[in-house]
């Protein structure tokens, strides 16, 4: 018997190496907040100062491009505090509520999606109309009223962005999954007996992945942005412990005098979100995800 | 329980393996949204009945549209009927609940018309052939990847390519892959939903006799859907012609070559080319006119006599029912004795004698 020969992976070989379309803007943007996602989690060992140590003797300086000294890089705040420590630790508080958010409303919004787009008809008209509603509401109202009754904590907080964000994967995984479920794939596992679990889990899931991940990727700069913007009005992480948003809000007093106290953060949340939308975008062309 | 239907199977091998009687499906278009009356059917499927014995191949032919697919994915219940009978190895599968219905998978297969999406593409090879065995149950483990390993070189691939992704394939490839996996649950009957007429020429043939070897080595039964005639006359023992949801002509392969009965056999027939260019030209074509009518609202009588050339009033109210007209052959015409023997143009005569 001849076996047919698979297709040679010389015949690719040969082919000039291009680089294929989206691979800069995921590496780039991955590399860079693989770093900063390292340097904040490691911050409790790594950090220069310890974050709410004080240092009378050090107050107000500007970071080192700015004429302040080396051993401040970012300058301190009004009671002497290392901003870089400050930044690092409070990066480690809105990642997490920023990681915790994404990957609960990832996981509420497709299964929601992935339910109604297989089964179809009663299924699809409940989860679209508690979408529906969801979206009629205004969610910030909503995250206030929660945040105000529960009290903010790490935990609550990303629930409560989580809550308001699985509307947008559960229409996007619902739409995908509406395309794959016809394909002639999921016939010839029904074909052979697979039932639904094993038919949403095992094919239907694999397939919209790529979707879910770009949609998760670029939502991670929301969610912080999100984050921020309830530290900034006081509803976030409570003091001392910073975070991002909380740090640009406690800055803007002093906003004349000593710039970096806010600016500091708020570059790193710019940095964060854009190197997010920038990995999104990139895996979006890489992986072809319409 | 597979046991007692192959054992029963071998002891009256006459009997038919798959038998499908006055099998029906109509899809609803446009229901309301409050529930209530369907708006409008579509007779996708209405009343088709055929037998297929042990070993043998059916071919079912006609164009696209016709509702040949939608026969056999109403077989293998990925639609449900809404009548009539399917039996296979004489049980009644036709209203099975689907743990029932897993049993009868293990008989009953299919190959699918286009590789490219019959493959889950995150998945391996091995995987996509494994998950069957996963699925019935069969035994674990290593001897899961040794059966891949079988079933691939069985199918003419490389067993290596168990870890590679169906995108790393080319079409032939990848249908060769499908057949494996239709394979893995050692199957009696296998829906071949035109299996090759999304591949290229030269590799069709290589698949139209990857299935012939294994029909030989392993004994499998054919429900053979295609539109290419010559194909069919090759691979087929008998053939089913559908024309609109239903069988116009069934007859033994040699006999509804050499005599076809029904006008739309003949039309069909007339139109393989002929590859000797004085035969060619002699030769007389029957060309019908217009389009195939709309299953949404199929025309009154005989289905065909918008377009056939012989058509009277009769054509237009009665239906014709499908009879046994000589052994082994059965027609749906009124006139299918006043057209023996007539080619191309209508016969003057006929058309005078009904006016």
């Amino acid at each position: 018997m001849t076996f047919v020969q698979p297709a040679t992976s010389t015949q690719q070989a040969r082919r000039p190496f291009r680089i294929p379309r989206g691979a800069g803007k995921a590496i780039g943007g991955g590399a860079v907040l693989l770093i900063i996602v390292v340097a904040c989690f490691l911050s409790p060992w790594i950090t220069p100062y310890p974050p709410n140590a004080v240092k009378l003797s050090a107050r107000l300086m500007p970071p080192v491009f700015a004429g302040g000294s080396f051993e401040h890089l970012l300058g301190t705040d009004e009671v002497g505090r290392d901003i870089l420590s400050r930044v690092m630790m409070g990066g480690s508080t809105s990642l997490s509520i920023g990681v915790l958010a994404v990957v609960v409303s990832t996981a509420i919004g497709s299964l929601m999606g992935l339910v109604a787009g297989y089964f179809g008809r009663f299924f699809d008209a409940v989860i679209t109309i508690a979408a529906e509603i969801q979206l009629a509401l205004p969610s910030m109202l909503i995250i206030f009223f929660f945040l105000a009754v529960i009290g903010p904590n790490i935990i609550t907080i990303a629930l409560v962005l989580a809550l308001s964000d699985w509307v947008l994967y559960a229409r996007m995984v619902r739409a995908r999954t509406m395309v794959e479920r016809a394909r002639d794939y999921v016939a010839a596992a029904k074909v052979l007996g697979a039932g639904h679990g094993r038919i949403i889990f095992n094919h239907l899931w694999p397939n919209v992945l790529p979707t879910i991940l770009v949609v998760s990727m670029i939502s991670l700069g929301g969610v912080i942005l999100s984050e921020s913007a309830l530290s900034y009005l006081g509803l976030g992480v409570q003091r001392p412990w910073p975070s991002w948003g909380r740090m640009v809000a406690d800055g803007q007093q002093r906003l004349q005098v000593a710039w970096w106290i806010s600016v500091c953060p708020a570059a790193a949340i710019a940095t964060v979100v854009f190197c997010a939308n920038l990995l999104g975008d990139g895996l979006r062309q890489l992986w072809k995800v319409e | 329980m597979m046991n007692v239907h192959l054992m029963h199977n071998n002891s009256a091998s006459n009997r038919p393996v798959l038998e499908v009687a006055n099998l029906k499906k109509h899809f609803v278009i446009g229901k309301s949204f409050f529930g209530g009356k369907p708006l409008t059917k579509l007779k996708a499927v209405d009343g088709v009945s055929f037998a297929i014995g042990a070993g043998k191949t059916l071919g079912l032919v006609g164009e696209s549209g016709c509702g040949k697919s939608t026969v056999g994915k109403t077989i293998l219940r990925l639609y449900n009927p809404t009548e009539g009978s399917i039996r296979v190895l004489d049980q009644e599968i036709s209203a099975l609940k689907p743990k029932a219905m897993r049993d009868v998978r293990r008989s009953l297969q299919m190959i699918f018309q286009d590789p490219y999406a019959s493959l889950d593409p995150q998945m391996t090879v091995g995987r996509i052939i494994s998950e069957a065995l996963e699925i019935h149950g069969l035994p674990k483990g290593q001897s899961h990847a040794s059966r891949v390993k079988e079933l691939l070189s069985l199918v003419g691939l490389d067993p290596v390519v168990a870890n590679r992704r169906p995108k790393e394939f080319s079409g032939g490839q990848r249908q060769r892959i499908g057949i494996a996996r239709a394979l893995a649950v050692e199957p009696k009957v296998l829906v071949c939903d035109e299996p090759i007429s999304a591949l290229d020429v030269s590799i069709q043939a290589q698949v139209i006799n990857l299935l012939q070897r294994l029909q030989d080595e392993l004994g499998l039964t054919y429900l053979f859907i295609a539109h290419d005639l010559g194909v069919v006359r090759h691979f087929s023992d008998r053939v089913a012609v559908m024309y609109l949801g239903g069988i116009v002509e069934i007859a033994d392969r040699d006999r509804l070559y050499a005599d076809p009965l029904h006008p739309y056999t003949k039309a069909l027939l007339s139109a393989i080319p002929v590859p000797d260019p004085d035969v060619e030209q002699q030769r007389r074509r029957i060309l019908l006119r217009g389009e195939l009518p709309s299953p949404l609202n199929p025309p009154l009588g005989c289905r065909f006599h918008t377009r056939c050339p012989f058509a009277t009033d009769r054509c237009r109210e009665e239906v014709p029912a499908l009879v046994a007209v000589a052994p082994g052959q059965e027609v749906a015409c009124h006139y299918w004795q006043e057209l023996r023997g007539v080619e191309g143009r209508p016969n003057q005569s006929i058309l005078e004698t009904e006016k």
